[in-house]
């Protein structure tokens, strides 16, 4: 507690401050602000083009916290506070913060490590657990998602180092897989060409790399079909309806059955069918 | 000359409508005091009997309307599509060591409508691709590049390919510098370099587009020509590119071109 009343007394610091200090105070705050906004402009202008948004992100805060500290400095020095009392303080001060802070220090160190890293950049999509969004920010202690409903969801870092994280966006194309099952009497041939022209006509398919169709084997009720098509990331939504409704339209057109779980019932060793007898003849 | 004039300015008369049809697309254009009302619809082909309709068939038409109260003029833009087309020939062939050849082949255009507004500024008010092509990927997948895909027949005279103004006929020369043999499936044409010009009967050129193989494994020269073709005389410029080459881009497109034949 000596040391607080060595640094500063409230009695002391009233009787420092007077018009002009106050004056001078007012017009460091003024000039720290547009100073600030100076630089966030001129950033954008020169260097926007060539550096990714988390890069300049990253700068901006860097000169906003490092301008911060000057000017809590200057003000320091206004009011002729010893500022070396002040570093002998703030080792207590640091053992408690530190003590206080374990999780946050985990975190801040986990964003450096993703800032070195760069799994992501600010506008990708990702995934991490059961969230999926858009990063809208990655900060010291945690990053920010906005997810596709719209909620802000922040995660911290130490979690997304010790978390599997998938970039949904990360590269330029992206590869949609459709399951499709039909029945064992479908001719598969056929099936394969129609779903090939189907993915030539849909105009969201990439023609190159050409699509996947592969005949994943024989299952308890159908034979499934696995239908992979390539797409610009961007077009996501619009391929998924547009293919889904092509598949279900041309395959209603060229007669190809869906297949769904059923269980069939016979009687006996043979596959016979299962034998009804007509009791009694409904009347109308 | 049943096209002639089709890319100059053209007066409009009030409420009288218009349909333009170019191919399976139909524009319809009217005027109604300071209103320009532009459709964009589908129509038959196979009933396309002239390029101009005076009547607009509003089924198949989503409209947009503009206010200005300029002249009561528009004019049609051709354009090249926004991205490079990946060429198929629909015959692919091999070109053997050391031998050039000139081919023709031609790209869908898209079409655009501007009109003058007050200050006589001309504003484009919409552009269509008159043909829609699919789309395709081109190179690997990190560094590649989102394209059209087009298959083609490749010509190796021009004069069958004057059919309608909506398509460019493009001179292709590839020179093949390596001793190796190359095998042409895939060429990736990057039309945004190239600029229009129209014949009198109002038919599309490109530039011409020079291209060196000297083998799978080294970067490829591409070329852009920066005037008209010289292959038909009396051909006025139309159109710009959309993006002008430099040599950076141009350094760019060789290592596009550089794994075309084994991708």
């Amino acid at each position: 507690m000596n040391y607080f009343q060595d640094i500063i007394s409230l009695s002391d610091l009233f009787e420092k401050i007077d018009v002009n200090i106050l004056i001078r105070l007012c017009v460091y705050g003024v000039l720290s602000f547009v100073i600030l906004k100076l630089f966030h402009l001129l950033i954008k202008k020169m260097i926007r083009s060539s550096v990714s948004l988390q890069t300049m992100m990253l700068i901006q805060k860097s000169f906003k916290y490092a301008w911060g500290i000057i000017f809590i400095l200057i003000i320091l020095r206004e009011f002729q506070i010893d500022f070396t009392a002040i570093l002998g303080a703030a080792g207590i001060v640091g053992v408690a913060f530190g003590v206080a802070s374990r999780n946050s220090l985990g975190n801040l160190i986990s964003g450096l490590f993703l800032i070195g890293e760069k799994p992501f950049e600010i506008g990708d999509v990702i995934s991490i657990e059961d969230k999926k969004g858009v990063v809208h920010s990655i900060d010291t202690l945690s990053i920010k998602l906005r997810t596709f409903d719209n909620l802000y969801v922040r995660i911290p870092n130490e979690k997304i180092i010790n978390t599997d994280v998938i970039n949904i966006t990360r590269f330029p194309i992206r590869r949609m897989d459709l399951d499709i099952s039909v029945t064992y009497a479908e001719d598969l041939e056929k099936v394969m060409s129609v779903l090939k022209d189907i993915t030539l006509q849909n105009r969201f398919c990439l023609n190159e790399p050409e699509a996947l169709i592969l005949l994943k084997g024989f299952y308890a009720s159908s034979i499934d079909v696995l239908l992979g098509v390539w797409f610009e990331k961007s077009n996501f939504i619009q391929l998924k309806n547009s293919l889904v409704l092509d598949v279900k339209k041309r395959f209603d057109a060229e007669g190809i059955e869906f297949a769904f779980p059923h269980v069939s019932v016979y009687t006996g060793t043979h596959t016979a069918p299962f034998p009804l007898t007509l009791e009694k003849e409904l009347k109308n | 000359m049943k096209y002639a004039g089709i890319w100059q300015e053209m007066k409009f008369e009030d409420q009288h409508p218009r349909t333009i049809r170019f191919g399976d697309k139909s524009l319809s254009i009217n005027r109604m005091g300071q209103n320009w009302q532009i459709g964009l619809g589908t129509s038959d082909p196979q009933e396309m009997d002239s390029l101009w309709s005076d009547s607009v068939n509003p089924e198949n038409q989503e409209f947009d309307e503009y206010i200005t109260e300029g002249k009561s003029s528009f004019r049609l833009k051709p354009s090249l599509p926004d991205k490079a087309l990946v060429i198929s020939p629909l015959r692919p062939f091999n070109i053997l060591p050391g031998e050039k050849v000139t081919f023709f082949l031609t790209l869908p255009v898209w079409i655009g409508l501007s009109v003058n507004n007050k200050s006589q500024k001309e504003i484009q008010l919409k552009e269509f691709p008159v043909s829609d092509l699919s789309q395709t990927w081109f190179g690997d997948s990190l560094g590649g590049e989102l394209c059209y895909g087009l298959q083609t027949e490749l010509y190796s005279d021009w004069s069958p390919l004057y059919s309608v103004p909506w398509k460019a006929v493009c001179p292709l020369t590839i020179s093949n510098k390596s001793p190796e043999i190359l095998p042409l499936s895939r060429l990736c044409l990057r039309v945004v370099y190239l600029s229009l010009y129209a014949t009198k009967r109002g038919y599309l050129w490109t530039n011409e587009v020079k291209v060196q193989f000297k083998g799978p494994d080294q970067v490829s020269q591409i070329t852009f020509g920066q005037k008209a073709p010289d292959f038909e005389k009396g051909l006025s410029h139309i159109r710009s590119p959309r993006e002008t080459p430099d040599k950076s881009i141009i350094k760019k497109s060789f290592g596009f071109f550089r794994g075309f034949s084994h991708y």
